[in-house]
């Protein structure tokens, strides 16, 4: 009996094989289709494939037939772009499983692949998170196809290369590795290739989940890679020497080595006149260090240096603190807390309610803690400008990153005062000339000091002015512009 | 192997922020009170005289390192005198270096206990600043480097509240230019090679830095910005205070600071003194690298981050158990100043003419 069942196995054909390995998947159809002239079977996934496609492009053609087709024949003859003849099993179950549909006739091994992948997918819209003014309003989607596309409109270069590869055990989730040959570094693409063979894990849904495996330091506040929905964005960056990562069913795309000043710039500020981008730039920068410091500059001076203050100030901050009963680091605490209640609560809701939330959160709470004497009026100013601040920066991972730092640079406040406050920037600044994106120093171009730099870093000089490329991304090629009297 | 150090390899501009950044620190602070007490006014010829003598000494120093170019002093001790004597002039070196660090470290608590917390227990700022410190001082010198980078920048804006004090300034102060002739002039250059102490820590960079050839002009560069600096506070406090009141005072920079007062601030030296603490620690965080890495020599470790950390806890624990009366402190200063002008100018020129020497026979073999 296992001599017999043995042998049968081996001559199993396709159907059989096939119907084997799809037991139990409902999902998974068999079509036949029989004519006078042929008779041939036809596997897809339904929601995978476009049902339209298969019926004119496929069986259409084969129901017309007046004569007898070989798969042969159904290679050369579709109206299908996409095909090919494998006898390969495995080859053919994973194809299914990706959108294809195979075709094949009852007692044969060999079968046709036809490229008919087709799903609903949302239309390209500009991305929320990263709107601008001037720019260009579209976003990625969840195809890597149509994202690829868009990206490649920015980025007709003969030297763009693309290496695709498989991430993640069980979803093979499709990824692509864009980059120009003759600008990126060699060795960054290397090295982006190791840490990206590093994962070993079942399944990646989402670009954010391969950040922490290939992160120079996991334990930061500090985003080390881009993940941007901007076509835009990304072509800018690659243009640079950065180099891309699409992943499939992700609007995401993963752009590094990017450095903590890239953090700060946006696709605005190059779109509008190089005076307020350079305003703007500024204001940014100010409000990293409001944002971080803010809170605690203003417990340490209420609490230890209320001399450093003068008189008439000191009085009404006095005033105003009069009812609080509470120390200052609990009166910023407490407030702080709220405030970042009220944000996550006012971002997964739908718009019309995390209006509401916003307006009985900040009028309603914020004044009547005031009145009822369990804040300050001034600590409701200090924490609310804190909060603005943070939302000026362009990134969001950024200033998730910072709003964190906030917390015990407050409570270094309240025990050693302004000293805290500087041990607290000490610590910052030590953290962040420890970090590195990419291998590449995070801090380019303030440390390592590049001069050369500093025209598109706080300010953003002329558009002229950017003959050569930053050097955090080490480009092969370093020039961007021709530089004056000839070549 | 060629090249063990490439791997943390400091640009031009580090090289010199920070040897700049290591000299630049307490000294200045009582500098201008600590010379005119010998000099007078004409105590900027001193600084001058110093800044001649420290350029020498430090161009000895890059002298002797360029017949090691791939190592640091604490690799050519035991390449010059065998394992063991090599061994006890590491040990000597960590002391030094140690020492310095300590001083720093004790200093700058002292003079924050004293001019804006005065209730703080020692060992509470102790724990403080030895998280940032050890954060740095744990990694390569690359990274101790883009520190003082950022620490450089950082601290330029200070400058700008100086403009506040010309208002009321007499640069007449400053004549007759040579007041009691040239002996009290060369007997405060003593005083001020002090301040200058610092650029020894090139015994340490040399290696790491990627271009060789700009050793002398680094070292150059970073003595002259120190002089720089130095010469400004010097005139700009012998120009404010007049030559009676200048000596009066035990730290003069701060009590120029007092004076100024702007309409929404008050107390600037409070501010001013919080911030000079990102420049103190560019002084001591190299000491304290220094040290780390010549305690891990000792064992044979390449990674100095445990001895980073048992030396903070040292620094720490110490705190505990004595603290230094201001006294005390003054003539732990002393002592270590002595040994510093010891270490810093003459040893390079002894340590030049042994391996001068050592390489000629050598070579002649």
């Amino acid at each position: 009996m296992k001599f017999f069942g043995k042998e049968r196995r081996i001559n199993r054909n396709l159907y059989q094989k096939l119907q084997e390995s799809f037991k139990d998947v409902s999902d998974f159809c068999i079509r036949e289709i029989t004519t006078d002239h042929n008779q041939f079977l036809l596997g897809y996934i339904t929601g995978l494939v476009d049902s339209k496609d298969v019926s004119e492009l496929i069986i259409k053609p084969i129901l017309e037939s007046k004569k007898q087709l070989s798969i042969e024949d159904m290679y050369s003859l579709t109206y299908v772009s996409n095909v090919r003849i494998t006898r390969d099993f495995e080859t053919i179950s994973t194809s299914l499983r990706r959108g294809k549909s195979v075709l094949f006739k009852e007692h044969g091994d060999e079968c046709l692949i036809l490229g008919t992948p087709g799903w609903k997918e949302r239309d390209i819209q500009e991305p929320q998170a990263e709107s601008t003014i001037r720019g260009s309003h579209q976003g990625f989607i969840e195809n890597i196809k149509t994202n690829i596309g868009m990206f490649r409109r920015y980025v007709p270069d003969p030297k763009l290369k693309m290496i695709d590869f498989h991430l993640g055990e069980r979803s093979q989730t499709k990824a692509s590795l864009v980059f120009i040959e003759d600008i990126a570094d060699e060795d960054l693409v290397k090295e982006m290739m190791k840490r990206l063979k590093r994962i070993e894990i079942d399944s990646i849904i989402n670009t954010g989940e391969i950040q922490d495996f290939i992160d120079d330091k996991t334990f930061t506040l500090f985003p080390q890679f881009l993940i941007t929905e901007r076509p835009d964005t990304t072509a800018a960056a690659v243009y640079q020497g950065r180099i891309a990562l699409f992943l499939d069913h992700s609007p995401g795309v993963l752009v590094g080595p990017y450095s903590f000043a890239s953090f700060l710039q946006s696709v605005d500020d190059y779109s509008i006149r190089w005076l307020p981008a350079s305003f703007i730039r500024f204001l940014r920068y100010v409000s990293f260090f409001t944002s971080i410091f803010l809170p605690s500059i203003y417990i340490a001076t209420i609490s230890y240096h209320y001399e450093l203050l003068p008189l008439d100030l000191t009085i009404s901050i006095g005033e105003s603190r009069e009812r609080v009963p509470v120390p200052p680091l609990l009166e910023a605490l407490f407030m702080e807390v709220v405030i970042e209640i009220l944000r996550e609560a006012g971002l997964r809701l739908p718009s019309p309610i995390s209006q509401t939330v916003g307006i009985v959160g900040g009028i309603v709470i914020g004044q009547a803690a005031v009145e009822a004497g369990i804040v300050s009026n001034i600590m409701v100013i200090v924490v609310a400008l804190t909060a603005i601040s943070s939302f000026i920066l362009p990134s969001q991972d950024m200033s998730n990153g910072i709003r964190l730092f906030r917390f015990p640079i407050m409570i270094l406040a309240a025990f050693y005062g302004l000293i805290g406050v500087v041990a607290g920037l000490m610590i910052v600044i030590a953290h962040l000339v420890s970090l590195e994106t990419l291998g590449t120093p995070y801090l380019n171009p303030l440390a390592p000091t590049r001069l050369k730099d500093w025209k598109d870093f706080v300010l953003r000089l002329p558009m002229g002015s950017m003959k050569t490329r930053p050097t955090q991304t080490r480009a092969n090629d370093k020039r961007r512009q021709p530089s004056k009297g000839g070549k | 192997m060629q090249r063990p150090y490439a791997f943390s390899e400091i640009t031009n501009f580090q090289f010199v922020v920070l040897i700049t950044g290591a000299q630049i620190g307490i000294g200045i602070l009582t500098l201008p009170a600590d010379v005119a007490e010998v000099a007078d006014t004409s105590g900027w010829i001193s600084v001058i005289i110093g800044w001649a003598l420290t350029a020498v000494a430090s161009i000895v120093i890059v002298k002797v390192m360029s017949y090691y170019p791939d190592s640091t002093i604490i690799d050519v001790f035991p390449k010059l005198f065998g394992k063991y004597i090599g061994g006890l002039f590491i040990i000597g070196w960590l002391l030094y270096a140690l020492f310095a660090a300590g001083l720093v470290f004790y200093t700058s608590i002292f003079l924050i206990q004293i001019w804006i917390l005065p209730h703080m227990p020692l060992y509470g700022l102790s724990i403080l600043f030895s998280f940032p410190g050890y954060l740095v001082a744990r990694h390569s010198v690359r990274v101790l480097g883009r520190y003082a980078e950022v620490v450089f920048f950082l601290t330029l804006w200070m400058f700008v509240f100086s403009f506040f004090l010309f208002e009321n300034i007499y640069p007449s102060y400053l004549l007759p230019i040579i007041k009691d002739g040239w002996i009290p002039i060369l007997q405060a250059t003593h005083t001020v090679v002090l301040s200058f102490i610092g650029f020894e820590i090139t015994f340490m960079l040399y290696p790491y830095l990627q271009d060789k050839t700009f050793a002398i002009k680094g070292v150059l560069i970073a003595n002259s910005l120190t002089l720089g600096f130095y010469l400004f506070i010097l005139f700009l406090c012998f120009i404010f205070f007049s030559p009676y009141e200048i000596t009066s005072y035990k730290w003069p920079t701060l009590n120029l600071l007092k004076v100024i007062e702007l309409p929404f601030i008050e107390r600037l030296e409070i501010l001013f003194l919080s911030f000079y603490l990102l420049t103190l620690s560019t002084t001591g965080i190299p000491y304290f690298y220094i040290a780390a890495v010549s305690l891990a020599k000792l064992f044979g470790k390449q990674e100095h981050k445990i001895p980073t950390i048992v030396l903070f806890s040292f620094m720490v624990i110490i705190s505990f158990f004595y603290s230094p009366a201001e006294k005390q402190l003054e003539q732990l200063i002393t002592f270590w100043g002595n040994s510093a002008i010891g270490i810093s100018y003459i040893f390079p020129v002894v340590l030049l003419v042994v391996v001068y020497i050592i390489h000629k026979v050598r070579k002649r073999k």
